[in-house]
C-alpha cells in the first residue's frame, strides 16, 4: 500500500481573506464579550439613573475627551500605517506605527491618572468612600473599573500587538504584498477604539 | 480549608461569591476551557469557508461540517459571554466588587440571565453535531439520499439562531417579569419546531430505502427515539404552566438526559462505530457491537424513564435523601444503571478489541462521501492524495456500487 | 479556495478626512450632553457612537471595501448584541 504524502505546498496556501476573516470573527468575541459588561450596565443603569448620574459626575470629562481623542487619533496612524505598507514605505509604515503605540501609551499613562485620584479619594472597592456610596452609585464604580480596567487591558494587549507588527515589517516578513498581519493589528486596534467610543458618553456624559 | 468548590456547575450567586471554597479556581478553569471553543469555532469557521474543495459549493457540502460550521458560530457568539460572568464572579471573590449583591444594588438574577445566555446555546453546541452525525449515517445505511437536504441547512442554521434567545427557559421560577417568561416560553416552543423538521427529515430517509441493519444504524435509530422523547419531554418544561410543577425535579432531570445521553451520546457512540474501520482499517466485531447496544438501550429507558415519573411525582432533585413514596422508581432506576454499565462496557471492550479485527477496505459500508471513497483506511497524512473532484452530490446514491469500486483506494 | 486580496488602497488624505468627522462628532457629543433629554439623552448618546464606529469600521477597518458576506456578519453581530439586550430588558423593564 503506497504511503505517499502530499507535499505541504499542496496543503498550506497563501490566503489572505481567510486570515482576515478569522480576524473579523475573533473581533466578534471581543464585542460579545465587552458585550457582557454593557448588558450589566444597561440593566444597573436603567434600574439606578440618579445614582449613575451621581458617579459620572466623580469623572473628569477633560480627561476623558482627550483619552477620546487620543485614541481616534491612533486609529488614523494605524490606518495610515496601512496606506504607507500598501504603497510600498515600509519606513513610514513603522514610523506611524510606533506613533500609535506612543498614543496608546500617553492614553494608559492618563488612565493610571485617573484611577489613581479615585484611589486617592477613597472611591475603589472596600476603601472608606466607595462604601459609604449608594447602592446604585457603588455599581457605577464597580462597571467603571471593570470596563475601563478590561479595555486597559486590550490597549495594553493591542500595543505589544502592534510593536510586534512592526518588527515584523522591519524584518521584511510583513510587506506591500503580504501585509494581512499588519491589517488585522489593525482592525484588532479599532475595537479598541470602537469600544471606547461607547465607554466615553456611558460613563463620563451622564446627565 | 481549601475544598473543591461546592456551588454546582452553574455557579450562581450570591453562594458562589460567599463560598469559601475553590470557586475561583475552577472559574478560571472553565474561562481557558471557553477559549478553547472560542478558538476553534473560529478555525472551524474560515476552514469551511476557505478550504472546501473544488467544486464544493456550500449546497454540495455534507451535512456533518454544515452541522460544525452551525456550531461553531455559536461557540464564536455565545462563549464570550459566559467567559466575561465568570471574570465577574472573580472578581466580586477577590476585588470585592459586588456586581451581583443587593446589598449594592446588584441583582443575582441578573448573574442567572448572563450565565443562561452562554448555556443554553451550550446545549446546541453540544447536540447539533450529533445531529449532523446522523444525517451522515442514515444514508449510508438505506443507500439512499438523504431527505431534504436543503431544509436540513436550514433548520441547523435556524436552531443555532432561535437558540439565542429562549435561555430565559432556565429562569422561568426565579422570579423573572411575567412578559418575559410568555417570550421566553414562545422562543422555546419556536426552537422546537427545526429540531422536529429534522426527525421528520431523517425518518423519511428511511422510507422505501435499501435497509441495512448494522451498528451504526441501529444507533442512529435509537438517537432518533430518543431524541423525539426528550424533545417532548422539553415542550412539558417550556410550558410556563407545566414547568412550575416540574421544576428542579427529576422530570428536568430525564428530559435533559434523553436528549444528551439519549441524543448526543447515543450519535457518538454510533459514528464511533461508524468511523472505526476509516480509523483503524479493522472491523469490531458486530455481534458482539449489537448484543452491546441492546443492553445499552435497555438499560438506558430503565435508567432515565423512571426519572420522568419521579418528577411528576414531585421528587425534587439536588436533594441527599428522598420520601419513602419515591422508593420504587429509585430502585428501577438503579437497576437500570447496572444494565447500562454492563453495555457501556461491552461496547468499549469490544471497540478496544477490534482493533485486532479483520481488516477491511477503505469503504467497507459503501458509502459515497468523499471521506470514504477518496481516502485510504486508515488515511494517510493530509488524507487526500491528490485533490478530490467532486463528480456528484453528497448523499447520491444512483449507480453506487460502482461508483464506489471505482474509488476504491485498496 | 482563496479570494483574491482586496488591494483598494484608501490615500492618507481620505483617512485624515475620516478623522477630522470623527473629532467633530466627538465634539458634538460631549455639547449635547449638557442638555437634558430624559430618556432621550442615552439614546443620543447612543446613535453619535454608532455613527462613529460605523465611520471607524467602515473606513479605518476597510469594510466598505470588503465584501458582503464580512458586512453583513458584522451587522449581524450587533443586531444580535441588541436582540439579547432587548429581550434581556423584558425582565427589568415590567418589574
Amino acid at each position: 500500500m503506497s504511503t505517499h504524502a502530499v507535499s505541504h505546498d499542496d496543503v498550506i496556501h497563501f490566503d489572505p481573506y481567510g486570515k482576515k476573516l478569522g480576524m473579523w470573527i475573533f473581533l466578534f468575541t471581543e464585542v460579545l464579550l465587552f458585550g457582557g459588561l454593557f448588558f450589566v450596565y444597561a440593566t444597573y443603569r436603567y434600574l439606578n439613573h440618579d445614582a449613575f448620574h451621581e458617579g459620572s459626575g466623580e469623572l473628569d470629562v477633560v480627561i476623558g475627551a482627550i483619552n477620546t481623542v487620543f485614541l481616534l487619533t491612533s486609529s488614523l496612524t494605524v490606518a495610515l500605517s496601512i496606506t504607507a505598507l500598501q504603497k510600498g514605505d515600509t519606513r513610514r509604515s513603522v514610523n506611524l506605527i510606533i506613533i500609535t503605540i506612543l498614543f496608546a501609551g500617553a492614553f494608559m499613562m492618563n488612565k493610571y491618572y485617573e484611577w489613581t485620584l479615585k484611589y486617592e479619594h477613597g472611591l475603589f472597592p472596600g476603601m472608606d468612600h466607595y462604601n459609604e456610596l449608594s447602592a446604585g452609585e457603588a455599581q457605577s464604580f464597580n462597571l467603571y473599573f471593570l470596563m475601563t480596567g478590561l479595555h486597559g487591558i486590550h490597549v495594553i494587549i493591542g500595543a505589544i500587538l502592534l510593536l510586534i507588527i512592526a518588527y515584523h515589517i522591519k524584518k521584511g516578513n510583513v510587506t506591500k504584498d503580504r501585509y494581512v498581519y499588519l491589517e488585522n493589528g489593525g482592525l484588532y486596534w479599532h475595537l479598541v477604539d470602537v469600544i471606547w467610543i461607547y465607554l466615553f458618553p456611558l460613563f463620563y456624559l451622564i446627565i | 480549608m481549601e475544598m473543591a468548590a461546592d456551588t454546582g456547575w452553574t455557579f450562581y450567586a450570591p453562594y458562589s461569591v460567599k463560598t469559601g471554597t475553590n470557586v475561583t479556581v475552577a472559574v478560571l478553569a472553565a474561562f481557558v476551557l471557553g477559549f478553547s471553543s472560542i478558538l476553534t469555532g473560529v478555525n472551524f469557521i474560515v476552514t469551511i469557508h476557505q478550504m472546501r474543495a473544488p467544486g464544493m459549493d456550500w449546497m454540495k457540502m455534507p451535512l456533518f461540517p454544515w452541522a460544525l460550521y452551525a456550531t461553531a458560530w455559536i461557540q464564536v457568539l455565545a462563549t464570550p459571554v459566559v467567559g466575561i460572568t465568570l471574570l465577574m464572579i472573580v472578581a466580586e471573590r477577590t476585588l470585592g466588587i459586588g456586581l451581583f449583591d443587593p446589598a449594592l444594588g446588584g441583582d443575582p438574577v441578573l448573574y442567572q440571565h448572563l450565565f443562561w445566555i452562554y448555556s443554553h446555546p451550550a446545549v446546541y453546541i453540544m447536540v447539533l453535531p450529533a445531529m449532523g452525525l446522523i444525517s451522515e449515517t442514515l444514508p449510508v445505511f438505506v443507500k439512499k439520499s438523504i431527505f431534504g437536504y436543503k431544509v436540513i441547512v436550514y433548520s441547523s442554521l435556524a436552531i443555532a439562531f432561535i437558540g439565542y434567545f429562549v435561555w430565559g427557559h432556565h429562569m422561568f421560577t426565579s422570579g423573572m417579569s411575567g412578559p418575559a417568561r410568555i417570550i421566553f416560553s414562545i422562543l422555546t416552543f419556536l426552537v422546537s419546531i427545526p429540531s422536529a423538521i429534522k426527525v421528520f427529515n431523517w425518518v423519511s430517509t428511511l422510507y422505501k430505502g435499501s435497509i441495512d441493519i448494522k451498528t451504526p444504524l441501529l444507533y442512529a435509530l435509537a438517537f432518533i427515539f430518543l431524541f423525539t422523547i426528550g424533545g417532548l419531554t422539553g415542550l412539558v418544561v417550556g410550558a410556563l404552566a407545566t414547568d412550575i410543577h416540574v421544576h428542579d425535579t427529576y422530570f428536568v432531570v430525564g428530559h435533559f438526559h434523553y436528549v444528551m445521553f439519549g441524543g448526543t451520546g447515543f450519535a457518538f457512540f454510533g459514528a464511533i462505530h461508524f468511523y472505526y474501520p476509516k480509523i483503524w482499517g479493522r472491523m469490531y466485531n458486530e455481534k458482539m457491537a449489537n448484543i452491546a447496544f441492546t443492553i445499552l438501550f435497555i438499560g438506558f429507558n430503565l435508567v432515565y424513564f423512571p426519572m420522568l415519573v419521579l418528577g411528576m411525582m414531585g421528587m425534587p432533585r439536588r436533594y441527599y435523601d428522598y420520601l419513602p413514596e419515591f422508593t420504587l422508581p429509585n430502585q428501577i432506576s438503579t437497576i437500570g444503571s447496572w444494565v447500562l454499565a454492563i453495555g457501556l462496557i461491552l461496547m468499549i471492550a469490544n471497540l478496544i478489541r477490534g482493533r485486532k479485527g479483520p481488516k477491511t477496505s477503505s469503504n467497507p459500508w459503501g458509502s459515497v462521501t468523499l471521506d470514504w471513497t477518496h481516502t485510504q483506511s486508515p488515511p494517510t497524512l493530509y488524507n487526500f492524495e491528490k485533490t478530490p473532484e467532486i463528480e456528484r452530490g453528497p448523499y447520491d446514491y444512483t449507480n453506487f456500487e460502482e461508483y464506489v469500486n471505482k474509488h476504491l483506494q485498496s | 479556495m482563496s479570494e483574491d486580496h482586496s488591494t483598494h488602497i484608501v490615500d492618507y488624505k481620505f483617512n485624515i478626512l475620516i478623522w477630522i468627522d470623527l473629532l467633530i462628532f466627538t465634539f458634538i457629543t460631549i455639547e449635547i450632553a449638557q442638555f437634558d433629554f430624559q430618556t432621550l439623552t442615552v439614546v443620543i448618546a447612543l446613535v453619535v457612537a454608532t455613527i462613529k464606529s460605523y465611520l471607524v469600521a467602515t473606513y479605518f477597518m476597510h469594510l466598505k471595501f470588503e465584501n458582503k458576506f464580512l458586512q453583513a456578519i458584522v451587522i449581524g453581530v450587533g443586531l444580535l448584541f441588541f436582540a439579547v439586550l432587548f429581550i434581556l430588558f423584558t425582565d427589568y423593564f415590567y418589574l
